[in-house]
């Protein structure tokens, strides 16, 4: 239900998006959604390793055939975390539990400045049926918050564990600049409308506590990458 | 028809700007050739640079020098009969370093009138030789969010972000002994080495943010001129005017709010079990939270007459307190500075200069006196704060008086250019700190408390003078003796006068006296006068593609007379109280000298990239307050030794003897010594963006350390007195990487990515690595330098007791027994006394002294700190007339600072420990600031900062549960979480970043 909102409002926008003249694409302004699957790298995605939808939106302003800034923001969920499933080994018996009421996920929501090099000049840019493949840096601020509860406390006293007794639930909670690097490919559908099929590698300057009797370590500083498609819809300049 | 066209052109031109090392510290120099269209060199052509009566003439292959400029921006304009003239505007001349120009005149009869070309910086200074960071005038303009000089210097690559500025974990301010790195104001050197806490912090802030011209931070490796440091240098270059009357005023408020994370101290664990404090005899609680701060800038500055300019500044600020204090704000505090500057004629420059700092800090009664006004560590009943676990929050007012701190430096310099390839500057000042309490009662008042527990107001003696003086002469004559060297030499004197006596009786049994002087309190006390002597001399070579900076710097360091080997002395043990300290011997103390020579190479690989070397070594006396201190202390009552019925000063004395655990000076120390090499690459890859990379080394050796001297004696029994002195102890070595990355300024953004990543290691070892224990045998106890108790006078005064001559061999025949023992414990192979026969310390005949614990290999196992940090600064300048209005003369900064936790060694459940860093801390600071026209001389601005934008709330603790369970997942039914919902109270706030969200309203005034 929810996707078929977002596919009704893009429909939407589509329809009433007014052409551009080729010859008027510089300071071109437009604007984009997008949806991603994203998948953290490295010691956060033994947190995470399912990944999660991202979603956003960004506002586009073409400088050049060459290069195109965009503002993105986005938002991104990843439930499920490892911690669910995991165990921890409790010396008073020596033995493996889990935590049936664990929950572990993290929720994502990012603001960040793109700029897109377009090869061959840009190519066909906004010109139906053209396109053209991109490099892209980017750099902006990354909120996240990374919430577990339910965890069995494993330093109980005596031989005998209690289920009952859990750890109080916790929040790791930062906003921290990262950078981005990807790379992609922009095809107009029309001079106004663009698929834009993009990977983007992401470093941004955070970091989990440990939860190390469950075999977690503290993920520093995050990896993650999302792959994924938008649509952009350009106005006349 | 004759006519002048003028040609304004704004270019990013880039004129080969070849800047390097080699001036002296606080004026750069011009150089560079004069041609013709067709590039042949124009003899006799005339360079002038604008508003002052300096210039020169291009010799016959049309090369031009001109020395001794301060820094800033010049216009210069170069002419020859029969060419047009040409003016290069934007001319940017920086301290110690050289910009070369290029002039091309057109003929005449072209015809097109005067030239005009704006030059711009060049992003790389292609042969420089060490590691330096630049900031100018406009460059702090450019960040607004940095309040004071300090806050400027913390941006650079390679600077801690904690508040301390260390430079590769080299303090610059701190406490006594830690003060590596060197600042200078003007060129005249301020002491880093002579005792008083944050000496050299308080006087990089005497110079007003708004009056700095230049700093340059040297963040390692150092020309020979710079010296006594090791961890580099800050040279401040405060701004000069004479041209017209401008000035700023600027004010700064912080909106109430939230100053610590955690529950308000009066809900905290600190008051647990005792909430029912209303009522009680001054139990309110302070709003602290409501306080407001208040910052205020202001500087003025114009020519007095043509030839005769000054520049004057001061700031002051009311902040609000982080926790309750005795006044709820910050004490009284001014810094100043000032600058008058007279040029009588185009070669003859003179600058008298000073700075003036005044601080109230509260005395709470405690050891250390507070140098901020944050009340936390304080006796009891001392002073209002959170002290004592919350149980001085009641106490109105402030039981130890204040202890108000002033910082005075008052100098001149004569810069004189004797020809226009040589120039010198000599250089006087005269500096003095001095502490001095204020309010102090005469005697201590027992502690009382109020029926909840909380103590109650009482008086405390505790008094502190502390007197530095220094008197300073420098000359340096510097030369262009060829085109490819620039030679400079030196000398530099300062005297200094160390005087402190400190008298803390925190109870009426409890008592410390510390004093830094000959004497004590009874017979009158006169201060040390140590002299430190250097000379340099340096050569800067300029080859095809090559640049060496060659130097090499004597310092010598005369204590002059003091108490000779104190810690060897063999009767050292016998002086242990302050009244028998008076008969200590008074000897020449030894002169202790170094030598460092400095190599600093640079390859220019193209006009935007290079690459240097560096290496050298450098020497620091130690911090000389540890040359000399005295601390004794007593923790019982006065003894009525000659029965008069009377306690009189010499019984008082009498009590106080060689504390635990205390500083004792030492003369004999020999300077610290550091090896440091250095490799960075700069690259200016693309229009205005740069990237550079330095690899450092660093190997320190000698640093100062404190060591326990225990003493076996045959009359008073095993470690019967004891000392703790100042000894070449410790030893270390830090590595690391600064990487930086910058847009310069254009197209109306600017920023600087800052990153930086150190390894620390630090020992002690060596002779004197650990304690050492003092054995007599029965040799030295037959000896006339042996004494067996103590006698006194009608007033009081103790004396040692030489034995009876049956004493005597009574106890030479136990001290033999003694020592017999630890021969034994040695030759069975007792590890910790394994150095008593091996390697002893003979003292004098008989006496020996052997090291207790180990003695140790020096070793770098101990454990390895590995850190980093780095900042972003981002800036948006829009011209007044941006067409779009709203953003039309706007200025917005964000900085966003990052440092890892402090390391701790966890140790598993399973496996060995590990070296863990605490979590990391980072703040984002955001500010804005739009201009306003007044006029056509003045400019109105108002800003709004907020700090620690996204409130983000950084832990700091540790502890097996935080690494085992995760961070600060308090264990279930946690009392004092269920209670108060923080386990770390008190604990969160941190002085460096972290603190809550602050917002500050601001307004500033220019003409």
């Amino acid at each position: 239900m929810k996707y078929g909102k977002v596919g009704f409002l893009c429909l939407t926008l589509l329809f009433f998006t007014p052409s551009t003249g080729q010859s008027e694409i510089d300071g071109t302004w437009g604007m984009g959604i997008v949806a991603n699957y994203e998948v953290p790298l490295f010691a956060l995605n033994s947190w995470f390793p399912s990944g999660g939808i991202n979603v956003g939106a960004s506002i586009v302003n073409v400088k050049n055939a060459t290069w195109t800034v965009e503002l993105d923001g986005q938002y991104t969920k990843y439930n499920s975390g490892d911690l669910e499933k995991r165990s921890f080994r409790f010396g008073g018996d020596g033995q493996n539990y889990n935590s049936p009421n664990a929950s572990s996920e993290m929720v994502w929501a990012s603001l960040s400045a793109n700029f897109l090099y377009h090869f061959n000049q840009g190519g066909e840019k906004m010109e139906s049926g053209g396109g053209a493949p991109y490099l892209l840096i980017g750099a902006g601020f990354y909120h996240f918050k990374n919430k577990m509860s339910g965890l069995i406390y494993p330093g109980q006293s005596g031989t005998t564990i209690d289920p009952n007794v859990l750890l109080r639930p916790a929040e790791d909670v930062r906003t921290e600049p990262g950078v981005s690097l990807g790379f992609g490919i922009e095809y107009f559908a029309s001079q106004s409308v663009a698929i834009d099929i993009r990977g983007q590698y992401h470093i941004i300057w955070g970091e989990t506590r440990s939860m190390e009797a469950w075999g977690l370590e503290k993920a520093y500083p995050f990896h993650k990458f999302n792959g994924g498609a938008r649509i952009k819809f350009y106005f006349a300049n | 028809m004759r006519y002048k066209l003028r040609l304004a052109c704004v270019l990013l031109a880039l004129f080969g700007f070849w800047p390097s090392e080699g001036m002296a510290g606080t004026v750069g120099k011009i150089n560079g050739t004069i041609i013709d269209a067709s590039g042949e060199p124009l003899p006799g052509a005339n360079v002038q640079v604008k508003g002052t009566q300096r210039g020169a003439t291009a010799d016959s292959e049309g090369y031009f020098l001109i020395l001794s400029i301060e820094p800033g921006l010049y216009e210069l304009e170069a002419s020859l009969v029969g060419y047009n003239a040409e003016t290069l505007q934007n001319i940017a001349v920086r301290a110690d370093l050289t910009t070369t120009v290029e002039f091309k005149l057109q003929e005449a009869a072209v015809e097109l009138g005067e030239l005009v070309v704006v030059a711009e910086r060049p992003p790389v200074e292609v042969d420089k030789t060490v590691t330096r960071y630049v900031v100018s005038t406009e460059d702090v303009e450019n960040v607004p969010l940095a309040r004071s000089t300090a806050e400027v210097i913390m941006l650079q690559p390679g600077v801690s972000l904690d508040g301390n500025l260390r430079i590769r974990a080299s303090r610059v301010g701190g406490r006594r002994g830690n003060n590596e790195v060197m600042v200078e104001i003007d060129g005249i050197r301020l002491a880093n080495n002579d005792g008083l806490d944050n000496i050299t912090m308080s006087q990089v802030n005497s110079v007003a943010r708004s009056a700095i011209q230049e700093v340059s931070v040297y963040n390692g490796g150092m020309n020979a001129e710079y010296g006594n440091a090791q961890g580099g240098v800050i040279s401040l270059v405060s701004r000069e005017n004479k041209d017209r009357y401008s000035g700023l005023g600027e004010y700064r408020l912080t909106l109430p709010g939230l100053k610590h994370w955690g529950s308000n101290v009066y809900d905290s664990p600190l008051l647990e079990g005792r909430p029912d404090y209303s009522g009680i005899h001054s139990g309110k609680r302070t709003d602290y939270d409501k306080k407001i701060g208040h910052l205020f800038e202001a500087n003025i500055s114009g020519p007095i007459t043509p030839n005769v300019g000054f520049f004057a500044s001061g700031t002051t600020s009311r902040r609000a307190p982080v926790y309750p204090n005795p006044t709820n704000s910050e004490p009284n505090n001014f810094n100043s500075s000032a600058n008058i500057t007279y040029r009588p004629s185009g070669n003859i420059k003179f600058k008298a200069g000073g700075t003036w700092v005044y601080r109230d800090v509260f005395h709470d009664g405690g050891r250390d006196i507070n140098t901020g006004f944050e009340t936390t560590d304080t006796p009891a009943g001392g002073i209002r704060g959170i002290g004592q676990t919350g149980n001085n929050l009641f106490l109105s007012g402030n039981g130890a008086g204040k202890n108000p701190r002033t910082d005075q430096v008052v100098y001149g310099v004569l810069t004189h250019t004797l020809s226009s390839k040589t120039f010198y500057d000599v250089r006087i000042s005269y500096q003095r700190t001095a502490q001095d309490t204020s309010g102090v009662p005469a005697a201590t008042e027992d502690v009382t408390r109020d029926a909840q527990g909380f103590f109650l107001d009482r008086d405390i003696h505790a008094f502190q003078y502390a007197r530095r003086t220094r008197m300073l002469l420098k000359a340096d004559l510097s030369s262009q003796l060829h085109k490819g060297h620039f030679a400079k030499a030196g000398f530099e004197i300062m005297r200094y006068d160390i005087y402190q006596h400190e008298e803390l009786f925190e109870t009426s049994r409890n008592r410390e006296i510390r004093l830094v002087g000959k004497g004590d309190p009874i017979i009158g006390m006169e201060g040390f006068n140590p002299i430190t002597y250097a000379a340099y001399v340096q050569d800067k070579m300029e080859f095809e593609g090559l640049v060496v900076n060659l130097g090499f710097r004597a310092d010598l360091l005369d204590p002059g007379d003091s108490f000779g080997r104190a810690m060897d002395h063999p009767l050292w043990f016998h002086y242990n109280s302050l009244t028998r300290w008076r008969n200590v011997p008074i000897e020449d103390a030894p002169t202790q000298k170094a030598f460092s020579p400095r190599i600093g190479i640079s390859h220019p690989i193209t006009d935007r990239s290079f690459i240097r070397f560096f290496t050298g070594q450098f020497h620091q006396f130690f911090d000389m307050q540890n040359l000399y201190t005295r601390l004794f202390s007593a923790s019982g009552p006065d003894r009525d030794v000659d029965g008069d019925g009377v306690i009189e000063q010499n019984e008082i004395m009498n009590a106080l003897t060689y504390p635990l655990a205390a500083d004792f000076g030492n003369v004999n120390v020999k300077p610290e010594k550091t090896t440091q090499f250095e490799v960075g690459v700069e690259w200016n890859f693309a229009g205005p963006y740069v990237i550079a990379l330095t690899s450092f080394y660093k190997d320190q050796e000698g640093r100062q350390g404190d060591s326990d001297n225990y003493v076996h004696d045959p009359f008073r029994g095993k470690n019967s007195a004891y000392d703790h002195g100042q000894w070449n102890r410790r030893f270390s070595t830090s590595r690391g990487f600064e990487l930086s990355f910058s847009k310069k300024f254009k197209d109306m953004f600017a920023f600087n990515v800052a990153y930086n990543l150190n390894w620390a290691k630090s020992h002690q070892g060596g002779r004197r690595a650990q304690d050492w224990t003092y054995v007599a045998t029965g040799e030295f106890v037959k000896s006339d330098l042996y004494f067996a108790g103590v006698t006194f006078d009608n007033t009081g005064q103790e004396f040692p007791r030489a034995p009876t001559a049956e004493e005597r061999a009574t106890l030479a025949a136990l001290a033999d027994e003694i020592a017999l023992g630890y021969k034994k414990l040695a030759d069975d192979k007792v590890p910790k006394f394994s150095g008593f026969w091996e390697q002893p310390v003979v003292i004098v005949p008989g006496l020996y002294a052997f090291n207790v614990g180990s003695y140790s290999i020096p070793s770098l196992d101990g454990g390895l700190d590995r850190r980093n940090f780095g900042s972003i600064q981002l800036l948006f300048s829009s011209p007044p007339d941006y067409h779009v209005v709203p953003l039309a003369g706007l200025r917005a900064t964000l900085v966003w600072q990052m440092q890892t936790g402090s390391p701790w060694n966890y140790s598993p459940p399973v496996g060995p420990a590990q070296r863990r860093n605490r979590p990391v801390t980072t703040v984002t600071d955001v500010s804005a600031e739009k201009d306003f026209n007044i006029g056509e001389t003045a400019l109105a601005t108002a800003f709004v900062e907020v700090r620690n934008f996204f409130g983000q709330r950084d832990d700091l603790s540790t502890g097996f549960p935080t690494i085992q369970y995760g961070l600060l997942l308090p264990t279930p039914g946690d009392s004092k979480f269920d209670q108060f919902g923080d386990i770390n109270e008190l604990t969160r706030y941190n002085d460096g970043l972290g603190r809550p969200r602050s917002i500050v309203l601001g307004a500033r005034f220019k003409f």
